[in-house]
C-alpha cells in the first residue's frame, strides 16, 4: 500500500518513568520499537500499560530524565497534537456531534499532518478509509446509530486517516463481546500488516497479545518482565511471573539432584539435568509438553498419578492428575482412551518441555 | 376497563376545575383587562406604538440578552475550570459563587448598591485613587451587574454538572488528531455543553426579562418592562395598559423557555 511512506517510524524509549504523587507507577523503561512493528504491552490490571502508552502519545509527561524518540527525533516535550499519533480507545471516544464521515475526516481538518490536503484529497482519503474499514454504508449515520463493533471500526478509520507516525491502541476490543472481538482482532491484525504502520497495542488478554504482536512486552508492577516474540515469551519465559501469566503452567515442587529434578514424594529424577535452567525447588512445564505412556510399559523418568478431573476441550482432553506428595498437575493431550476419574495416568515430561525458570518458593 | 376510565374521569374532574380556577381564569381576566381600556385591543399594540413602552421593551430585551451572553461566557469558563482543577478552597469557592442563587431581587439590589452605590466600595476606592467617585448602581449598568450576579450561579451549576459528565477521552482523541486547544473547545467541549447552556441561558434570559425586585431597589427611573408595568399600574393607575404589558412580558418569557425546550430537548423552567 502506498499510504505507508510516512508511517515507518522507529520509536525508542529511553528510561521512561512516571511518578504520580509519591508513587513511581512506571519504573524507568527502555524499549526499542522497529519501524512497522506491532508491539503489544501485556500485563495485569494496574501494571502501567496505559501509563506507558499515554507517555508515548504525549498525553502524559514522563518523569525528568526520560526521552522518547520518533525516528531519532526527540519528541519528549512535544504535545500530543503535534506528535502525529493515532489513538484508539476502549470507549471508542467518537465525537457524538458528528457523523461517521465527519469523525473519520476530523484529523484531516486540523492542519497538523505532514501534508497539505485539498478538499478533494480529503474526500478521497475519507472514502478510502470508509472502504478499508467496510463502513461506507454507515458514512452519514450519527454515532448513536452504530453498534459497538461498528463504532470501533469508525474509531480505527479516524485514527489512521491522517497517516499517523504510530498507532496506539488501548484495549480496543475489551468492550466488545467475544465473537465480535475475534473478528475485529483478525481484521486489525490484517490492517496493521497491510499498512505496515508502527503500532503499540495494550491488552491484558494473552491470546490477543499472542495473535497480534510481532513482539510482546510483558509488564508487571511498572516494570518490564520480558520482551520477546510470542514464541519466545511462551517457550522461554524469563521468570516465574511470565511463565504463569502467559499460558497455563505446571509448577512441581521438589529438588534438583545431580541427575535431575526429583519431585516431592518421589525417588527418581523425572527431568534430566541438561533440559532445565535448574535451580531452586520448582520445575515448570506446560500442560501440553508431556508424552503419555498408555501401553503401560514403565519407562524410566515417568511420572505416575491418579486422574481426578477430565474435561474434553475440543482438540484434546484436559486431565488433572494427582501425583504422590500431594501435588497436582494439568495435562493436555490427545488420549486414545481418556482416563476416568481414579484411573492411573503415566506420563513423561518432554525433553525440551521444562521451562527455564526457577523459584525458591514452594 | 370502561369502569376504570369512568372512575378516572371522575377523579380528573376536580383537578380540571382546579386548574381552570387557579391558572386559566386569572390569565383570561388579565388578557380581558388588557383590552378594556379606551383603545380596546389596540392596547396590545401600545408596546410598539407608544415610544416609552417600545423603548422599555427594547431595553429589556437588550439587557437580558447581554446578561445571558455574559453569564454564559463567564460561567462556562469558570465552571469548566472548577471541574477540571481541584485546589484547596475550590469547594468553598463553588459554594460562594452559587450563594446568590437563594437571594431575592431586593437583596441583590442592595448588594449592588453596596458595591457601586453612593456609599459603595467601588466609589470609595475610585475616590482615593482618582479623586472622583465612581457610582453606577442606579442605572442600567447597575441592573446589568445585578442580573449577572444572580444569573451566573444558575449557569455555573448547570455547566459544572455537564462538565463532570464530559468524556475526557473525546478531548484526548481530538488532540491526538491534531486539534488545537481552540478546536477542542469548539468541536468537543461546547457541543457537549450545548444542551445545558441553551437550557440555563433560556432561564437566565426569561428571569432577566421578568425580574422586578432588583430594578425596584436600585432606582424607579430605570426603564425596563417590569418597571414600566409597575409605574403604569401604581402611578398612572392605567390598569389596561399594565395588564396588556404584563401579557406581552409573559409571552416573551414563555417563548424563550419553549424555544429552549425544543432546542435542548430537556425540561426548562423559569424561576425568580
Ligand atoms: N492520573 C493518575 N493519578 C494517579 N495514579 C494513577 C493515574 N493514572 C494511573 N495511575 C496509577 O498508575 C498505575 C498504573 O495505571 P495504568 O492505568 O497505567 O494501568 P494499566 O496497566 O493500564 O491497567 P488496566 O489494565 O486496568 O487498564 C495504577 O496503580 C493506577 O492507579
Ligand atoms: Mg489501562
Amino acid at each position: 500500500m502506498n499510504s505507508t511512506s510516512s508511517q515507518n517510524t522507529r520509536i525508542n524509549l529511553r528510561r521512561c518513568a512516571k511518578t504520580f504523587g509519591n508513587t513511581q507507577v512506571l519504573k524507568p523503561v527502555t524499549l526499542d520499537i522497529q519501524a512497522g512493528e506491532t508491539v503489544v504491552l501485556l500485563g495485569p490490571s494496574g501494571c502501567g500499560k496505559t501509563t506507558l502508552l499515554r507517555i508515548i502519545s504525549g498525553l502524559e509527561a514522563p518523569d525528568h530524565g526520560s526521552a522518547i524518540l520518533f525516528n531519532d527525533e526527540d519528541v519528549t516535550s512535544r504535545p500530543i497534537e503535534k506528535r502525529q499519533v493515532g489513538m484508539v480507545f476502549q470507549s471508542y471516544a467518537l465525537f457524538p456531534n458528528m457523523t461517521v464521515r465527519q469523525n473519520v475526516g476530523y484529523g484531516l481538518t486540523t492542519g497538523q499532518g505532514d501534508e497539505r490536503l485539498t478538499k478533494a484529497d480529503r474526500d478521497t482519503r475519507i472514502e478510502t478509509m470508509l472502504k478499508m474499514m467496510r463502513i461506507q454504508d454507515l458514512a452519514d449515520r450519527s454515532i448513536d446509530q452504530l453498534s459497538g463493533g461498528q463504532r470501533q471500526r469508525v474509531a480505527l478509520a479516524r485514527a489512521i486517516a491522517p497517516r499517523p507516525k504510530v498507532l496506539l491502541l488501548d484495549e480496543p476490543l475489551t468492550a466488545l463481546d467475544a465473537t465480535l472481538r475475534d473478528d475485529l482482532r483478525m481484521e486489525i491484525n490484517a490492517l496493521l500488516r497491510d499498512l505496515g504502520i508502527t503500532a503499540i497495542y495494550v491488552t491484558h488478554d494473552q491470546s490477543e497479545a499472542m495473535a497480534l504482536g510481532d513482539r510482546i512486552v510483558v509488564m508487571s508492577e511498572g516494570t518490564i518482565e520480558q520482551i520477546g516474540t510470542p514464541e519466545e515469551i511462551y517457550h522461554q519465559p524469563n521468570n516465574m511471573f511470565v511463565a504463569t501469566f502467559i499460558g497455563a503452567t505446571n509448577a512441581l515442587s521438589g529438588h534438583w539432584g545431580h541427575k535431575g529434578f526429583v519431585p516431592r514424594g518421589m525417588e527418581v529424577p523425572v527431568a534430566a539435568l541438561r533440559m532445565a535452567a535448574q535451580g531452586g525447588n520448582l520445575m515448570c512445564f506446560r500442560p501440553e509438553d508431556v508424552d503419555l505412556i498408555e501401553d503401560g510399559d514403565q519407562a524410566s523418568g515417568a511420572l505416575k498419578g491418579i486422574a481426578r478431573t477430565i474435561a474434553f476441550v475440543g482438540s484434546c482432553h484436559r486431565v488433572i492428575v494427582e501425583l504422590p506428595g500431594n501435588q497436582t498437575v494439568t495435562l493436555e493431550s490427545a488420549w486414545c482412551h481418556p482416563p476416568h476419574p481414579g484411573d492411573p495416568v503415566l506420563f513423561k515430561i518432554q525433553e525440551n518441555g521444562v521451562l527455564p525458570v526457577w523459584s525458591n518458593e514452594a | 376497563m370502561k369502569h376504570t376510565s369512568h372512575f378516572m374521569g371522575l377523579l380528573l374532574l376536580p383537578a380540571g376545575v382546579l386548574v381552570l380556577a387557579f391558572f386559566a381564569l386569572p390569565m383570561v381576566k388579565l388578557i380581558v383587562t388588557g383590552a378594556s381600556g379606551e383603545e380596546g385591543l389596540a392596547a396590545y399594540w401600545s408596546i410598539l406604538t407608544v415610544e416609552r413602552h417600545r423603548e422599555a421593551l427594547i431595553a429589556t430585551l437588550l439587557l437580558s440578552a447581554l446578561v445571558t451572553l455574559v453569564a454564559l461566557i463567564i460561567s462556562t469558563i469558570v465552571g469548566v475550570f472548577l471541574v477540571r482543577n481541584r485546589f484547596p478552597g475550590s469547594q468553598i469557592l463553588v459554594s460562594l459563587l452559587t450563594f446568590p442563587l437563594a437571594f431575592p431581587g431586593v437583596v441583590i439590589g442592595f448588594l449592588i448598591i453596596m458595591l457601586a452605590g453612593r456609599q459603595g466600595l467601588i466609589g470609595m476606592v475610585s475616590q482615593t485613587l482618582t479623586g472622583s467617585k465612581l457610582v453606577f448602581a442606579y442605572s442600567m449598568t447597575g441592573l446589568f451587574l445585578g442580573y449577572l450576579y444572580f444569573s451566573i450561579p444558575r449557569v455555573i451549576l448547570t455547566v459544572m454538572a455537564a462538565a463532570e459528565k464530559l468524556d475526557v477521552s473525546l478531548e484526548e482523541a481530538a488532540r491526538s488528531l491534531g486539534a488545537s486547544q481552540w478546536r477542542v473547545i469548539t468541536d468537543v467541549l461546547l457541543p457537549a455543553l450545548k444542551p445545558g447552556l441553551i437550557a440555563s441561558g433560556a432561564i437566565c434570559f426569561a428571569t432577566s426579562v421578568g425580574a422586578f425586585g432588583t430594578a425596584f431597589t436600585l432606582a424607579t427611573n430605570i426603564d425596563v418592562l417590569a418597571m414600566t408595568i409597575y409605574t403604569e399600574f401604581t402611578l398612572g393607575a392605567n390598569l389596561a395598559s399594565a395588564a396588556s404589558l404584563s401579557v406581552v412580558l409573559g409571552l416573551i418569557t414563555w417563548a424563550a423557555l419553549s424555544i429552549a425546550r425544543s432546542l435542548s430537548g430537556s425540561n426548562v423552567a423559569a424561576a425568580g
